[in-house]
């Protein structure tokens, strides 16, 4: 791939990561939660978009089906968590576990058919494809967090008893803030598909770390606490830190290997919250 | 009008940590009567204050609102009618958003709300603004746009009655808002008080750690102790108790001192 196709790839896919930044950003920051379940609706949208594009169907029906089912993966984490009471940690490691064996499954039977988009487009036109939806869909989650629903959203992260003093339902609440975040994921894990054209059952393997990590780092550009500055620094910090790293470890620009990322991420964090521990002002400890 | 009937409850039921901290406590209370409940520490009086805000439930009893039966409602459905200012006012703010969101969200409590308006809009600002200077409570207007995490604990108790008020709640319940404040707080702080629940006739149900505030303020007074109603005063024999006599009666020993708890329901 020549350079300049390279560079557009990794903007692409950093711009792509910009939703599970958006994702994460609203179950960790919004809600104070910890939601493992983007990692398996990462790979469930790029696996059913994937999938489906693969089994002649159009990508603009396969792309909403995705979204769909990533929905539903994060309402039946929310059940858990508000009918069974489940720790959140758990209750998303459970949905993980599910989603993985169905994954493993609808792949083994993918049935291949060459004449797909799949894959085929250019690296620009992927990287404007991208910009077009993630642009629209970062529009579209700033304006839901400003808006009144957004307002009883962002409260949920102060706690359930004074959420439903305030008369907003929590049950509800959480369950439409889970529900989008992992439609976000699985959104972002279908233009990933799209771009790559390859899927695979892990390939949303380390998606919470990368969202904590950006969004620390988005925080660290934007100070502000303002819900304005916060989701612009979620954007900018995913963007930028996926594309870094992708850069890194694509083989046509610095190479380092795919399999670098993940000890990347890890390593990056680590340092990440090592500065934010040593000089902010900020005592809320066991808050990422 | 509230009534609270035989309300038990039972913390670690079934366990050797088994705890009664309420035996079968009723009163009741007139709608826009101010209630103080009195009584030492470990009497019972924030659990009771607690399950009348919904945050515990009974384990025996029943709750009223009106000669409605409302013991199994859920937080959600009881903060329609209740609105609660405790001295953790984590559970009565909201300190992630600013002063101003959380009024605009006590304004629009148990509404639908919109997807698309923004809640935040440019009039809002100048109406919660002249509102709080009308309160003059130390300046608060100035701290509108701060997140409630960052300000003093006075204002944040204001902030809570202020909330209780714009939601429309029909009854307050306050838990000891003011212990922990220095005295030049703490008065102005129960001055506000005192000025919001008087003008709005809302039913309130205190625990005031300052007795003299509780006797000029109450219309009823409810002493507990072990759990149990131990002195309920209110009309004309309210007015002729004395600071002394009422502190006697807090060590005052219940008539059956250790009544059982009855079978689950």
């Amino acid at each position: 791939m020549p350079i300049v196709d390279s560079v557009f790839f990794v903007l692409a896919f950093g711009l792509a990561f910009a939703l599970v930044g958006l994702g994460i950003f609203l179950s960790n920051k919004i809600y104070k939660l910890v939601d493992l379940t983007c990692e398996s609706s990462f790979a469930l949208g790029g696996c059913v978009y994937g999938s489906m594009v693969l089994a002649g169907m159009n990508p603009l029906i396969a792309i909403f089906v995705s979204m769909f089912l990533g929905y539903i993966a994060g309402v039946i984490t929310a059940s858990f968590i508000n009918y069974i009471k489940l720790d959140a940690i758990v209750a998303s490691l459970l949905t993980v576990g599910g989603l993985q064996s169905l994954l493993t499954k609808l792949v083994e039977v993918r049935k291949f058919n060459p004449s797909s988009v799949l894959g085929n487009l250019s690296p620009i036109s992927n990287f404007i494809l991208v910009l077009i939806v993630v642009s629209l869909v970062t529009f579209l989650f700033y304006r839901l967090m400003i808006s009144e629903y957004g307002l009883s959203m962002r409260i949920y992260g102060d706690g359930e008893i004074i959420t439903e003093s305030m008369g907003v339902n929590g049950i509800r609440i959480l369950t439409l803030g889970l529900g989008i975040e992992n439609l976000l994921c699985a959104l972002a894990g279908a233009l990933v598909a799209q771009m790559t054209g390859d899927f695979a059952v892990n390939m949303g393997s380390g998606c919470v770390i990368f969202g904590i990590s950006a969004i620390i780092f988005g925080g660290k550009i934007f100070k502000s606490v303002s819900i304005k500055s916060m989701v612009i620094g979620a954007f900018v910090g995913s963007v930028c830190y996926q594309a870094v790293l992708k850069a890194l470890t694509f083989r046509d620009l610095i190479g380092w290997g795919e399999e670098f990322s993940c000890i990347l991420m890890a390593i990056t964090l680590v340092m990440l919250v090592a500065l934010k521990r040593s000089n902010s002002e900020d005592q809320n400890r066991g808050n990422i | 009008m509230i009534n609270v009937e035989d309300a038990f409850v039972v913390f670690y039921a079934g366990t050797p940590l088994e705890r009664v901290a309420l035996r079968g406590v009723s009163f009741s209370a007139q709608n826009g009567e101010i209630v103080s409940v009195l009584g030492n520490n470990g009497s019972g009086r924030s659990t009771l204050l607690r399950f009348l805000a919904g945050h515990i439930s009974l384990s025996f009893g029943r709750l009223w609102y009106n000669n409605v039966d409302i013991t199994s409602q859920s937080l959600y459905e009881r903060s329609k009618i209740f609105s609660s200012v405790f001295l953790d006012h984590n559970v009565c703010t909201a300190g992630n958003l600013t002063v101003l969101e959380n009024l605009v969200l006590a304004s629009m409590s148990h509404q639908p709300k919109s997807c698309i308006r923004e809640a935040i809009r440019d009039d809002m600002e100048d109406r919660f603004y002249s509102q709080l200077r009308n309160l003059n409570f130390l300046e608060m207007e100035k701290l509108l746009n701060k997140r409630v995490c960052d300000i003093p604990k006075p204002y944040k108790q204001v902030l809570a009655l202020l909330i209780a008020i714009i939601k429309g709640s029909k009854v307050l319940v306050i838990d000891e808002h003011s212990t922990g404040l220095d005295v030049e707080f703490s008065r102005a702080l129960l001055e506000t008080t005192s000025k919001i629940i008087r003008s709005k006739k809302i039913t309130t149900i205190m625990v005031i750690n300052d007795p003299e505030f509780a006797l000029k303020h109450a219309d009823r007074l409810v002493v507990l102790n072990y759990g149990q109603v131990v002195a309920n005063i209110s009309g004309e024999e309210k007015k002729k108790v004395k600071l002394e006599d009422l502190l006697l009666t807090f060590n005052k020993r219940p008539k059956i001192s250790d009544k059982k708890v009855p079978v689950n329901i």
